[in-house]
């Protein structure tokens, strides 16, 4: 409140200053006190944001995680989880008309825009690593926590073999010329790709392997630590690879390819709306019957609709998956899920279920991060929000850094680099229609795969 | 001298002129007034983004100004709707045949000038005693503050357009440019830190201006359909993205990269457009699709180890200019976009008056007849391409350094496209029409598309109806960017302001006539 | 700009008009570009001659080159990888090109008679296949087809026409609101509203459909294996493809070379003023001609959608700008030329995916459209007339 640069102070500035005072003294800085007592003189706006792909192609999968984000914001709304400070919301939209969805340079300028709102104090988002990689540094120029409930490429947040590699090449330092502000709520893909392998190997019991990836960053980055992990590691072949577009319509010719290679498995880097059914369909039309492995991307309804909907209608069968562990069989998600649905009631349709979208749950959880990350910085600082933004927003992302916290998708912490350490990854295949859950799998330090229980 | 003075002052020109500045009054008045009405509403709309780092989110609570200041500059507003409707007066006057005589317009000046001085005190007033409570928050960059500007701004504009009527008449381009330069100078001044539209100038307006200003030359200058025109720009972008960032560890600074930009692009406009010499019309138009096509292909398919494949490039440094750091606030790529957006019009209307120009018109219209009247048709069009595709260069780096990624999919056919529309909705070959159509298509696809939703949001809470909230407009962005384009185009199809030449061609257009109709395919 | 002559010079006296065996199809002949000596001379100098000759070397074998490279990169697989993968790549590149080929057809069509490169001709093709889907699962056609042949027949009886009708509908829709009026203005403007309405289009089937591919259940009309050759599995849809895409080509050239209307067509694509004169109503042939465009992307969808099981609200317009290509390989405004493009390019685009990867198949097929544009621009099926320029 106290502006150095006013020659004259107010009296309304003294008698906050008093408030300011009051509240130091009365209240308990633990957050474990539960009610808001402490902090319900809280005087002021405080904003939280979402930055997802909302329109084109990505509208599949963007809603889903904004209405969750949303739902964490009204719950905490109407139970005062900050006090008196007023609790603000805005959702911004990173895809564009021209890119037909999510677009760096779309999210970049929504993080600027967000980031010179002084009430700002983190952005949930974004959803995709390459838009993730403009707005990292933004986010880190302002001090603005960002909280990804999606971003897989490890590249992001730590440097590993495959950054170098010239089809991905990301120099992780550069992303953070300022503070490292990112944290996310899912595990990377080290693991996943490790764990793929291990699961092509092991227990698909395949030696040649034939791997298609859609070119993006999660997808192409997740193909390559597969066939690193699966060379090396577990001794497979690649007998060959493409790398084709998400426009790609039809992928007989590479079908054709791996078929005349003699491929046990094919693994498809990349999401099932950049063709991962599709893959399974034209193997259906060419008569290829070896199992297909796919990533966290593929791990949907879609993936199944599409593989059905060739000649053989029950292709989709025996198709193999990693994700993360199914957090709709968790007991911890089951309150999300029945809040989103009756908060959602009257959106109607297929948004109105979040077990449609894997990450729904994460944006959840990761607003949720968010939110308690704030109230514990109010609480800390006496009830009230620190006196400038800078240091405000410094405070949170130093109280992320401390978070642990029980949600949706289960126990949530960061390491130093930002990442979760609620990793693991859980193998489903595709039975009668369905994903069903297999086996987890964790990863040790030293990269041995065993399965979790 | 009284004679002197007072036709300078006269506002009827006499018989048989029509220009009587009327117009320019017209133009003039309604900015000065939309101007104002931005001052006044600016508390409510724009209310989270002026105040910056460095305040408490409680300022950001602070009810819109009501000091005694902030009521003083209302007034003196508010006087000057006077001054800005008074062409009113003068039309009513007029249309009852009894013009108003040069003493209207020595009233107007006098009134704008003392309301200039007014506010200029006032301005000082309000700076000085900064008493919260009386004047409102009152800090460079808030409310007052800007309402403070936009007035002075507005009684000068006043003063200049009734003052120097004969002299605007006759000026109207670079009467024009005075009244908007210190606009588009100051604007982000009046902000403490980014506002929303600043963003947009900085990251959309500019650089797509810059891109159809080089379409521009191209199509509208030599005629020469160029379908794929963001090669270029990806071109520019990649060059930046390798000279100033980690990935080969170059690190230049901007003001080369965008030099280096543009002559890395203009050679490849050179070497692309070569293949293309003897082509016309809509075969050059497919060739230079196909380029579009396979340049972001080669991007994607990491050609030459160069361009990080699908990821594109990432980390590429913001700059730093002595003690200005580029990242942190927008302001100083609106700036320098600001001179080098100047500097190319400038550029370009020259060029397009210097016999390069020239020779470019008789290409357009007629090739063979220009090739016989001795005009090196080669050189001539390969000087079209390596020009446009230079200032898609300087879009390029520009662009590369703002968004710090630079990946194959920012340069696809769409954004050929929406170049392309930019220029034909506002005008070929018109330079202003051009700036124009930048105007209003980038407004529409990078702020109006990508905020409907917020907006409804907003809406559907102020006027208490959440079912405004629940229509998910962004749905509905395809059929919108559609319906518009189409409608643009069914409603001026020679564009918003047609060049002249075009106009005439459009005045003299016989049924069947026009367009290579007469010719059929063959 | 081009407004003032047409692209491609003037048209020559007779072709077309006279039913010779290769004029027989071809909505205009095609007189290519004029030959300017000297143009290079400028700049090139010595160099300019050996240039010039090397390109004209290459542009009268270009069709040799294309044909002796596509039969090298066939024979390259087969000598790699044997008869299986080559004749399955064979196979995929056919299916491929009935598809290309019968969008292209559309194209190359409106093209020939107004010189709009009609953008929204892709997504007519989407927006017809969503309408066949429509029909199946409204008439309970699915039951029928795969219950017995008789039914199947029945099926597509009634899908073909139907969605055929819907489309060239639309595309006659489309031609009058958006092209019609802006048949005078300058030539950029309906070039923008063709993407407008594009845009159009796939923004309402982005709002009926949804952004997910859509499966469209008429992949179980026609199932099993026709044919086993070697170890290449011929099924029964790659036949019915093939075949009807075959089948439609050669009723459309029929009609062009043989009724009153096609006739039309033909003389309006070669001179509109001209044939104006002669009493053809070019409104009506223009109509038409949109609707026979539109007609056929619809039966390529059909077709597509019986293939793949499944439509996305995009593909239209990215397949468009494949078979776009298609059509300007074949010699644009040449109907014969569009069909055997649309094969081309389905060979390009298997076998170089195949043989350099599947990342490479795009920007193969944009590069063999620069080549040709820049060797031989009247297209492989084009005459080169020099004529004034």
């Amino acid at each position: 409140m106290v502006k150095p640069t006013k020659g004259v102070l107010s009296i309304a500035s003294i008698a906050a200053l008093g408030v300011l005072a009051a509240c130091g003294t009365s209240s308990s800085p633990t957050s474990s006190s539960g009610g808001a007592t402490g902090i319900a003189g809280c005087h002021g706006t405080i904003t939280v944001a979402s930055d997802l792909p909302l329109t084109g192609a990505d509208v599949t999968d963007g809603p889903y995680v904004q209405m969750a984000a949303q739902l964490a914001v009204t719950q905490a709304v109407s139970a005062k989880l900050l006090g008196g400070c007023t609790l603000k919301y805005v959702s911004k939209d990173d895809s564009s008309v021209l890119k037909g969805g999510h677009d760096p340079a779309q999210g970049a300028a929504n993080i600027t825009a967000l980031a010179s709102d002084a009430t700002v104090m983190g952005v949930v988002g974004p959803f995709n690593s390459n838009v993730a990689l403009a707005e990292i540094p933004v986010a880190s120029q302002n001090g603005l926590a960002l909280i990804s409930p999606s971003n897989t490429n490890p590249c992001l947040t730590v440097v590993v073999a495959v950054c170098s590699d010239p089809t991905i090449k990301i120099d992780t330092a550069s992303l953070y010329p300022a503070s490292h502000t990112y944290f996310r709520v899912i595990a990377s893909d080290v693991q996943q790709g490790e764990i793929d392998a291990y699961v092509a190997a092991k227990v698909i019991n395949a030696t040649k392997a034939y791997v298609i990836d859609d070119q993006e960053a999660y997808g192409r980055g997740l193909a390559l630590l597969f066939t690193k992990a699966y060379t090396s590691t577990d001794g497979g072949t690649i007998v060959g690879s493409a790398s084709l577009p998400g426009t790609t319509t039809s992928f007989a010719t590479q079908i054709s390819l791996a078929q005349s290679e003699g491929a046990q498995v094919i693994f498809f880097g990349g999401t099932s709306g950049n063709g991962c059914g599709l893959v399974r369909r034209d193997m259906g039309s060419a008569g290829f019957n070896v199992p297909i492995l796919g990533g966290d991307g593929c791990q949907d309804t879609k993936f199944i609709t599409d593989a059905n909907s060739g000649s053989k209608t029950t292709e989709a069968e025996g198709g193999y998956a990693t994700s993360a562990p199914d957090v709709t069989k968790l007991s911890s998600s089951a309150k999300f899920y029945s809040d989103y649905a009756a908060a959602y009631a009257s959106v109607g349709g297929k948004l109105a279920n979040a077990t449609n979208e894997p990450y729904t749950p994460y944006g959840y959880d990761a607003m949720n991060v968010l939110l308690q990350a704030i109230r514990a910085v109010l609480v800390a600082n006496g009830g009230q929000p620190p006196s400038s933004s800078t240091t405000f927003r410094a405070d949170v992302v130093a109280q992320l850094h401390n978070t642990n916290y029980s949600g949706a998708v289960g126990q949530t912490s960061f390491d130093a680099n930002g990442d979760t350490t609620n990793t693991g990854f859980t193998l489903y295949k595709v039975e009668s229609g369905a994903w069903v859950g297999v086996n987890t799998y964790a990863v040790d330090t030293s990269g041995n795969v065993s399965v979790k229980s | 001298m009284r004679d002197k003075l007072a036709s300078f002052f006269r506002s009827d020109p006499g018989p048989g002129k029509r220009a009587d500045g009327t117009t320019v009054y017209w133009i003039i008045a309604s900015t000065a007034s939309a101007l104002l009405l931005m001052g006044w509403l600016l508390p409510w709309f724009v209310n989270d983004y002026s105040a910056g780092a460095g305040y408490s989110p409680q300022d950001a609570l602070v009810s819109p100004p009501t000091g005694i200041g902030t009521f003083l500059i209302y007034i003196l507003a508010v006087t000057m709707l006077v001054i800005v409707l008074s062409p009113l007066v003068e039309a009513i006057a007029r249309s009852r045949g009894r013009p108003l005589g040069p003493r209207a317009d020595r009233v107007r000046l006098i009134a704008a000038l003392v309301g200039f001085a007014l506010t200029v005190v006032v301005w000082f007033l309000v700076s000085i005693i900064q008493e919260e409570p009386l004047f409102g928050p009152f800090v460079s960059g808030t409310y007052t503050d800007s309402a403070v500007w936009l007035t002075m701004y507005a009684y000068a504009l006043a003063a200049l357009a009734y003052g120097a009527r004969r002299w605007v008449v006759g000026r109207q381009t670079l009467a024009f440019s005075v009244a908007a330069l210190p606009f588009g100078i100051f604007l982000p001044l009046m902000f403490h830190q980014a506002p929303v539209f600043l963003i947009w100038a900085a990251g959309s307006l500019a650089i797509y201006m810059l891109l159809a200003l080089g379409l521009n030359v191209v199509v509208g200058f030599a005629g020469l359909l160029d379908l794929g025109y963001a090669a270029f720009f990806a071109i520019g972008a990649y060059a930046c993205a390798s000279f100033a960032s980690p990935v080969h560890n170059i690190h230049l600074p901007l003001w080369v990269l965008i030099f280096l930009g543009a002559a890395i692009a203009s050679m490849f406009g050179a070497v692309l457009g070569a293949p293309t010499l003897r082509l016309r019309g809509d075969y050059l138009a497919i060739v230079t699709l196909g380029f579009g096509e396979i340049i972001p292909d080669l991007a994607t398919n990491n050609a030459l180890n160069l361009t990080g494949g699908a990821n594109g490039l990432s980390g590429i440094d913001q700059p730093h200019l002595g003690p200005f750091d580029f990242s942190l606030s927008p302001r100083w790529y609106y700036w320098s976009l600001l001179i080098v957006v100047i500097a190319v019009i400038v550029l370009l209307r020259n060029i397009e008056r210097s016999r390069v120009g020239r020779a470019w018109v008789a290409l357009r219209e007629d090739e063979v007849a220009a090739a016989a009247t001795g005009i090196n048709t080669t050189t001539t069009k390969l000087l079209a391409f390596a020009i446009g595709a230079s200032v898609s260069g300087f879009a390029g780096a520009f662009y590369g350094s703002l968004v710090t990624i630079v990946s194959p999919d920012d340069f696809s056919f769409s954004v050929s496209i929406a170049v392309l529309s930019i220029i034909v909705l506002g005008g070929i070959g018109n330079i202003t029409g051009v700036i124009l159509g930048s105007f209003i298509l980038t407004f529409v696809i990078f702020w109006v598309l990508p905020n409907m939703n917020e907006w409804s949001a907003t809406l559907s809470q102020t006027v208490h109806v959440p079912a405004i909230a629940n229509i998910n407009l962004s749905n509905y962005t395809y059929i919108i960017y559609g319906v518009a384009l189409i409608m643009m185009m069914l409603l001026r199809p020679g564009g918003l302001l047609p060049s002249r030449a075009r106009r005439i061609e459009l005045e003299s257009a016989v049924e069947g006539e026009s367009l290579a109709a007469v010719q059929g395919v063959a | 700009m081009s407004d003032q002559s047409g692209p491609l010079g003037a048209p020559v006296a007779g072709a077309g008009s006279t039913s010779g065996p290769r004029g027989s199809a071809m909505l205009v002949e095609q007189s290519g570009l004029a030959q300017r000596q000297g143009q290079a001379r400028g700049l090139f100098g010595g160099i300019g001659s050996v240039v010039r000759v090397t390109h004209g070397t290459i542009s009268r074998y270009f069709t040799s080159v294309l044909v002796a490279m596509i039969v090298v990169a066939v024979g390259l697989t087969l000598l790699q990888h044997g008869f299986t993968l080559m004749g399955n790549q064979v196979k995929n590149a056919l299916v491929l090109g009935a598809i290309y080929a019968l969008v292209a057809i559309g194209y190359t069509m409106v093209y020939g008679i107004i010189e709009l490169i009609n953008f929204a001709h892709g997504d007519v093709f989407t927006a017809a296949g969503f309408f066949a889907v429509f029909l199946s699962s409204t008439l309970h056609l699915d039951s029928l087809a795969t219950g017995s042949f008789g039914g199947l027949l029945l099926a597509l009886a009634i899908v073909f026409p139907l969605s055929m009708l819907a489309a060239g509908l639309t595309g006659v829709l489309i031609e009058f609101v958006a092209y019609r009026r802006l048949r005078d203005s300058p030539r950029l403007a309906p070039l923008i509203t063709a993407i407008g309405v594009s845009f159009l289009i796939e923004g309402i089937l982005l709002v009926l459909e949804g952004p997910d591919n859509v499966p469209t259940s008429q992949a179980s009309w026609i199932t099993g294996t026709a044919v086993k050759i070697g170890g290449v599995n011929i099924l029964w849809t790659d036949v019915f493809v093939v075949g009807m895409a075959l089948l439609l080509m050669f009723a459309l050239g029929e009609f062009v070379r043989r009724t009153r209307l096609g006739k039309a067509m033909r003389s309006t694509a070669q001179d509109r003023t001209a044939a104006l004169l002669c009493g053809i109503n070019i409104n009506r042939t223009i109509s038409a001609t949109f609707f026979i465009g539109s007609a056929l992307a619809a039966a390529g969808a059909v077709i597509y959608s019986i293939n793949y099981g499944d439509l996305k609200w995009n593909i239209g317009f990215h397949l468009g700008i494949i078979a776009f290509t298609a059509a300007v390989l074949g010699g644009i405004g040449n109907i014969v030329g569009a069909g055997v493009g649309g094969f081309i390019i389905g060979v390009i685009y298997v076998f170089g995916g195949s043989l350099f990867g599947g990342e490479w198949s795009e920007a193969l097929i944009f590069a063999v459209l620069v080549l040709i544009l820049t060797f031989r621009p009247v297209g492989l099926f084009g005459v080169e007339v020099t004529t004034r320029a």
